[in-house]
């Protein structure tokens, strides 16, 4: 991995984030209604979208609050979602130079959209990263917020179709990474695998397991020769 | 505080400190295996995303849904920019689903 030069980039950041926003949006806000739905006041709904930052597992976790779960049972099932987070965390490290404030501000703003702009368009770059955390942390808390006000006149995103924004966005970043038979083999095995344990257990899980096995397989293979393949993806 | 805002803030915390723990593990130093492991990181990771949220709610909703991902990446791949790519692709979802196709 090469890192392109390690000054500025904040608003090429935030810009980056913004052709998911129109995914980010409706789902924001339908977290929001689930939890007002679940039981939760306005004041959690907000500090878990604040504070938390992570829409796969406060999804999971307003749903195991409907359940009757317990504080125990929410917290390891928060933890297992997101240790996926941790690969995150190293594949950034070893490209970017992170320290002091601006790690912390990272860590709390390295999710999975924000993960893959950064490698697709941002390595090396710190201030991109914070970019486009802060652009998807700041449009998720406004639709969180927007949401559990106005609970009751949102339609379900899923229901319009607006759900498919995500899997286009990671495809779409993911395409350019494709760049010869190894890569190939590493998309195919971590796709498959994510999905079909996604019919098992939770999909942050799911995500977890697929794309450790894939990229563990994947680390085991030549290269090969190279794919007819593109360059640094742009927004 | 309530106890729900209590276990929000733990939930907080487990989220940020592994967050964290990968940013200040020494990944610049891995070498071999470990080195090319976390080189194909984002390659599996963005596969495993997007493999979850295809599938849709029966054969002729998933037809159109690859065939959206399919547009998706051949616009990216024919442009080199996600905009165009993403918003091509789930256009051509929705004018499907808003004509009854899917």
């Amino acid at each position: 991995m090469t890192a392109p030069p390690a000054s500025g980039g904040f608003g090429a950041g935030f810009r980056a984030m913004m052709p998911l926003w129109v995914g980010v949006v409706p789902f924001g806000a339908v977290y929001a209604v689930t939890a007002r739905a679940a039981g939760l006041g306005l004041v959690d709904t907000q500090l878990m979208s604040l504070l938390v930052f992570a829409g796969g597992s406060q999804f999971a976790a307003v749903g195991m609050i409907a359940a009757g779960a317990g504080p125990w049972t929410l917290v390891s099932t928060t933890l297992l979602i997101n240790l996926r987070h941790l690969m995150y965390g190293v594949v950034v490290a070893a490209t970017t130079e992170l320290r002091g404030a601006r790690r912390a501000l990272a860590a709390h703003l390295l999710t999975d959209e924000a993960f893959g702009v950064h490698v697709a368009q941002g390595r090396g770059r710190p201030a991109f990263l914070i970019g486009a955390g802060l652009s998807l942390f700041v449009v998720w808390n406004a639709a969180t917020f927007a949401g559990a006000v106005l609970s009751r006149s949102l339609p379900d995103p899923t229901a319009i179709g607006l759900d498919l924004v995500f899997p286009l966005a990671f495809l779409a970043l993911l395409a350019p990474l494709v760049r010869d038979p190894r890569t190939l083999a590493v998309a195919c095995v971590g796709g498959l695998s994510a999905w079909g344990l996604g019919t098992v257990v939770e999909p942050g899980i799911a995500i977890l397991l697929g794309a450790a096995l894939a990229a563990g397989m994947g680390a085991a293979l030549p290269p090969g020769k190279a794919l007819p393949s593109g360059k640094r993806v742009a927004s | 505080m309530t106890p729900l805002t209590w276990t929000i803030l733990a939930m907080a915390g487990v989220t940020y400190g592994v967050r964290l723990w990968g940013l200040v593990l020494p990944g610049t130093r891995l070498r071999g295996y470990g080195r090319r492991f976390l080189d194909l990181v984002p390659v599996a990771v963005f596969a495993a995303l997007a493999a979850g949220g295809l599938e849709g709610t029966g054969t002729v909703d998933n037809a159109w849904r690859l065939a959206a991902a399919a547009v998706t990446v051949i616009v990216v791949a024919r442009t080199h920019a996600l905009a165009p790519g993403l918003l091509l692709g789930l256009a051509l979802y929705l004018a499907a689903r808003a004509l009854g196709w899917a």
